[in-house]
């Protein structure tokens, strides 16, 4: 019997942990094989395009008291008034969906026993969480990106369809920048949902209070952003503290040109530090709860 | 390869094993007083084994006895309450570095449902530094699963989910194999394949930990056992020692009752007992000739003595048995 080695991994490489970058495509693939990822995708490419369709048909076919009014309306889902419109579509979707599957990239490892497998295989835990994590930022910035893109092609569509043409005038620089800013924005602003989905599936071992707290949270930070707002005081103070708050203040800036600036909201820069400190804090609670607890018989 | 392997091709060169020398005393694994306490119920309790290099290391144990925790704690998934368990000598700070040279399947074998078996292998390949789409293929072929490589995991049946997990530990060529319930779900002749699979990994000088409800399948292939219950490790050793322990004397006569009660008064007589026309005699100082010239003596006429081969399955039921009636 020919016994020949014809299989040598690099003996060196059994004594190393692997490369995060390797771990990170181990998610992608994961993540790109998987039916609620295409649905995610399906849904701001073909949710974006749906409602920009209608948009565009109420705008067309709806009674306006002047033809001025229309063509404002008309502007507004022309390039380059749309990524405000596109980005708010992106936003609205965003927050359930990238909540979803930011969940149920932790709480299915669970359920499918599969986590035995990534632990028990000697990869560190905290590189296995990470890779997840750099995988899920990755995946909404590819979210963010396909949802622009169809919000762009679908303008042009609109554009050539309605014989509006198709300038490029207001490609430059600043522009260019300013929508690569709305990318970098929304990615962030998409990571806070995620994170809270994330750690709570870690911490909770489960994918559906994975879900219903990410999206939860959403609703109920909504609802009391509303109502310490109308009590004004020191609860207009707390409403600083909220998520919807910090969201809404870096989310008006996402505009391509000059944003117009609610002075109301709190300072941006002010945002992005809180929000950066809760998404850090909750990191360090999913890291924390994974990287002691027993992986025990089904879990 | 024989007709009877149904696809699976277990030969050397398709694994494309390396040898590794059998270094004789050679820790593989060790477990020190582990134990593991969940408030108050100790699942494992004071647990001490070793497994040489090349052993074929069984690990028995009835349901809940806390063979998975065990293991669990093996393999990083859970952590001990007390003492240690090192796998080739490495401590628990460099587990990470002793489970790169392991390959286990954990409990059931656990995959992602949506995606095909060779996309599993694929995906989990980037655990593995080293591990090529060529090497996976070449796996998958080895495991008779070749022509389902495409098919998706949640299609396949328990026995193709099992050669799939096996197929998993073989990917990286480890030299720590650690295979809990291997066999469930295989057909007779899988279960055939996989105890082929077992001794000729252990040959090129793998060193096997299998954990088995299906004792006569341990009996096969183990040479070293230890058996669990009630999370303590009640006896531990060569399987042809735990066998030998209780070999014993069946004695057929015309007078059951009466012989019963002279063997009861033999010295050295541990257990005997009545079963349906015949006794069965546990006596293992004594020599069959000195229990049969005592029924004689005693006017029993003796229609068959014999020396009754023991099986593993009856010192395991015999030794968790002394145990659970001890406690």
């Amino acid at each position: 019997m020919d016994t020949s080695i014809n299989f040598a991994p690099d003996s060196t490489a059994r004594t190393h942990q692997p490369a995060l970058r390797g771990l990170v495509a181990m998610e992608a693939l994961k993540l790109r094989k998987r039916l609620m990822t295409r649905i995610v995708f399906g849904f701001v490419t073909i949710g974006m395009a749906g409602f920009m369709s209608l948009a565009y048909l109420w705008v067309r076919l709806a009674s306006y008291p002047s033809a001025a009014e229309r063509e404002v309306d008309l502007d507004a889902l022309m390039l380059p008034a749309v990524f405000t419109d596109v980005n708010a579509i992106i936003g609205g979707l965003g927050g359930i969906l990238i909540a979803m599957l930011a969940a149920s990239m932790v709480g299915s490892e669970f359920g499918w026993g599969t986590v035995r497998v990534l632990v028990g295989s000697g990869v560190t835990r905290t590189r296995l969480l990470a890779a997840k994590v750099v995988a899920l930022f990755e995946t909404i910035v590819l979210f963010v990106v396909a949802g622009l893109l169809t919000g762009v092609t679908m303008s042009l569509a609109f554009a050539l369809i309605g014989g509006h043409g198709v300038s490029l005038d207001w490609v430059s620089g600043d522009t260019l920048s300013d929508i690569l800013m709305i990318v970098v924005r929304q990615s962030f602003m998409l990571m806070i949902p995620a994170i809270v989905a994330f750690t709570v599936a870690v911490v909770a071992r489960s994918l559906a209070a994975g879900i219903a707290v990410g999206i939860g949270l959403q609703i109920i930070d909504q609802i009391l952003s509303s109502l310490l707002g109308s009590i004004g005081g020191f609860a207009g103070r707390l409403q600083d503290l909220l998520l919807t708050t910090n969201l809404s203040a870096i989310d008006q800036y996402n505009t391509v040109g000059t944003p117009q600036i609610d002075t109301t909201l709190p300072d941006v820069w002010q945002a992005v530090g809180l929000l950066t400190l809760y998404s850090a804090v909750m990191l360090s609670v999913a890291f924390a709860a994974f990287g002691r607890r027993d992986i025990a018989s089904g879990s | 390869m024989t007709a009877t392997m149904v696809g699976m091709d277990w030969g050397m060169a398709a694994l494309g094993i390396n040898g590794t020398p059998r270094k004789q005393g050679e820790s593989v694994v060790r477990a020190e007083g582990l134990s593991k306490r969940y408030g108050e119920h100790a699942a494992v309790s004071n647990v001490s084994f070793e497994v040489q290099r090349g052993d074929i290391f069984g690990f028995l144990g009835p349901n809940g006895s806390g063979k998975s925790t065990t293991i669990g704690m093996m393999l990083g998934l859970v952590q001990p309450s007390s003492g240690t368990i090192d796998l080739f000598g490495l401590g628990p700070e460099r587990r990470a570095e002793g489970l790169a040279r392991t390959g286990a399947i954990i409990e059931s074998p656990a995959f992602y449902p949506y995606l095909s078996g060779r996309d599993n292998l694929k995906a989990l390949a980037h655990l593995r530094p080293g591990v090529t789409d060529a090497r996976i293929d070449e796996v998958l072929a080895t495991v008779g699963l070749r022509d389902a490589a495409r098919k998706r995991y949640s299609n396949y049946s328990l026995g193709m989910k099992q050669r799939l997990g096996i197929g998993w530990t073989l990917l990286h060529d480890p030299e720590l194999l650690v295979l809990d319930e291997p066999t469930n779900g295989l057909d007779p002749a899988g279960m055939q394949e996989v105890r082929h699979l077992i001794l000729r990994l252990a040959e090129e000088g793998k060193t096997i930990f299998i954990s088995s409800h299906l004792l006569n399948e341990i009996e096969q292939v183990c040479d070293q056992v230890a058996i669990i219950q009630h999370g303590k490790i009640i006896a531990s050793g060569p399987v042809s020692e735990l066998v030998g322990a209780s070999t014993r004397l069946l004695i057929r006569t015309d007078a059951p009752e009466r012989a019963l009660h002279i063997v009861r008064g033999i010295g050295g007589v541990e257990r005997a007992e009545l079963q349906g026309d015949h006794l069965t005699v546990v006596a293992p100082e004594l020599r069959p000739a000195s229990i049969n010239a005592a029924l004689v003596e005693g006017g029993i006429a003796v229609d068959e003595l014999r020396m009754t081969r023991n099986t593993l399955e009856a010192a395991f039921l015999e030794l968790t048995t002394d145990s659970a009636a001890q406690e």
